[in-house]
This record gives structure tokens, sequence and C-alpha cells, in this order.
């Protein structure tokens, strides 16, 4: 019988120790400065969640909860680029490189580089990400700035309109994970 | 002489009527869903059943839709740039419907009591499945 607890005890104390940490209302923005008009974006629905025994880590965001200022512009990046009937999500899946325990347990700040797969529109590339890692009490606030250019996602932007969408797009993300 | 002015003036009118829809449109605001028209009306379980049998179905029926949910509300979190969310059914696998900040400033008495009901409709664009349905740009409807 004490046998019989002791591995019950042990089955559930185990997962219970792979401390999780995650939010469902991470902040995305994209952001291009171009000759005609900037164009910006936010999603304010991300999914995150990072383990915080092994440092993987993942990301996902539905396309059509970027909002813009301008309808026409959501309506053209929903329907002409991004496609998002077809591609609904955006994903990442990945790691922190030299992940130590101390990155998600030592209050203060900790600069990190992420790494792993980024699916948009599809087309999963590999990435490398630096990232900052806030650590306090209430939790981890990560947050990351990185480029990306659509032409690497088979985002086609028609000729037209080529010269006033930015090669270039910068995203900022923006996470408060809990756990 | 007489015809050929008033030919211009008239071309010239239309021109710039046309510049001016044209700049609206260019410039026109995304659309309000709070008014817009209820298209599809299913319960928060069955919803989430339909994304998560098969998802690429559900897509194709229920994506950019206005949908109507209903379904007890398990939390009410207000999210930190104002914006509240709604979860129904269950926290991670149920329908997860997100107000604008404008809507919960206009509205926040039917905030304050959401958790305690039993059961409420909420419409809104369905933008889709992670693990949960997502809706956005909700508003309450009457039972």
């Amino acid at each position: 019988m004490k046998t019989y607890l002791f591995i019950l005890f042990f089955c559930i104390a185990i997962p219970s120790q792979a401390q999780r940490y995650m939010t469902r209302n991470g902040y995305i923005k994209f952001y291009s400065q171009a000759p005609i008009e900037d164009i910006k974006a936010e999603n304010e629905q991300v999914a995150a969640i990072l383990n915080g025994e092994d440092g993987s880590l993942s990301f996902a965001l539905l396309i059509k909860s970027f909002e813009f200022k301008k309808a026409l512009m959501q309506e053209h990046f929903n329907e002409n680029y991004l496609e998002s009937d077809e591609f609904p999500k955006a994903i990442f899946k990945g790691k922190i490189l030299e992940f130590n325990k101390d990155m998600v347990k030592k209050t203060g700040e900790h600069k990190v580089i992420v790494s792993g797969k980024l699916t948009i529109h599809g087309q999963t590339r590999d990435v490398k990400i630096p990232a900052t890692l806030n650590v306090s009490k209430e939790g981890i606030k990560g947050s990351a700035k990185f480029i990306i250019t659509p032409e690497e996602y088979h985002i086609r932007i028609p000729n037209a309109v080529r010269n006033n969408i930015a090669k270039e797009i910068e995203v900022t993300v923006l996470v408060d994970l809990k756990s | 002489m007489m015809h050929k002015k008033k030919l211009r003036s008239l071309i010239a009118g239309i021109l710039v009527a046309g510049a001016i829809i044209l700049f609206y449109q260019f410039n026109k605001p995304p659309r309000s869903y709070e008014k817009a028209k209820v298209e599809i009306s299913i319960s928060a379980n069955m919803l989430h059943d339909a994304f998560n049998k098969d998802e690429e179905k559900a897509n194709h029926i229920y994506l950019n839709k206005v949908v109507e949910v209903s379904g007890q509300p398990v939390s009410v979190n207000k999210n930190t740039n104002g914006t509240v969310t709604i979860c129904l059914e269950d926290d991670l696998m149920g329908v997860s419907c997100t107000f604008d900040s404008l809507y919960v400033v206009k509205n926040s008495n039917t905030f304050a009591s959401a958790e305690t009901k039993q059961n409420i409709n909420i419409k809104g664009r369905c933008d889709g499945h992670l693990t949960d349905v997502r809706l956005s740009k909700c508003s309450f409807t009457s039972n």
C-alpha cells in the first residue's frame, strides 16, 4: 500500500514540477515604414507558453486578429497577402538557447536568444531572435523585436503597390507570462 | 460653346465626386461589429466541438462571420490594454470572446454582473481556433 501511494504521489508530483508560464493575451505588432503610408497592425490575442524546465517555448496567433486603422488595409492584408482563410494561423515553436533555470527564476532582466521555427502563410523558416526576459514576482515579461521580409514567407505583393510596402517588416512581441 | 463649358464642368464634377468617394473608401475605419447582423447563432460548446472535430471545415463555415454564441461564462479577464476577454464554458478549451476597450467603458455594468450569470449571449467576429475558439470585436446580445 505504501509503495502504491508513493508511486501515485510521484506520478502527480512530476507533472506539477514542470513549471509552465503562459498567456492568452500577448501582444504582437508589425510595422513597416513606406513612402505613401506607414503600415501598422496589432494583435492582442497571442497565445504563448514557456516551459520553465527546459526553456522550450511556443507562440500561436490568428492572422484575422490583427487590427488595422483602415478597413481596406485589413481586407487586403487578409484576402490578398496573408490569405488568412487558407492560412489562419502563425506559429512559432522553439527554445531559449543555452537555457538555465535562473533565466525564469532569478528576478531581473535576462538577455536571451530564441531559436526555432516560424510558420507564416504556410511557410516555415528557421529563425534566431534576440529577446529579453524580465522576471519578477508577478511572472515573466518577455519582449522581442525582429525583422521579417514578406518574400521569405511567399507573401506576394503585386507590382502596382510594391513600392508602397516596405521590403522589411518590423515585428514587436510583448508577452506577460504567468505561472 | 455653352455646351462645351457645361460638359466640362460636368466632367470636373464627376471627377471630384469620384475622388471624394475614393478618399473615403481608402480611409474607411474598420467595420463596426456592434451593429452587425448575426450570421450564425450557436452554443459555445457546439462551436468549439465543430473546430475540434474538423478545423478546416469549421474555418470554412465560421471564419470572418458574425457569430453569436451562448454559454456559461467561466472567467472575465481584464487585459492590460483595457480590452476584456470573457471565456465561455472553459478557460482553455472553450470560446474566448474579446471586447474592445471602448465597448468595455460604455457597458461596464454588464461586465460586472457577467461572471455571476448562468448563461450569456455574445456576438463577435470569428477569428479561428488555437486551443479555444476566438471571437473578436464582441458585444452582448439579449437572450
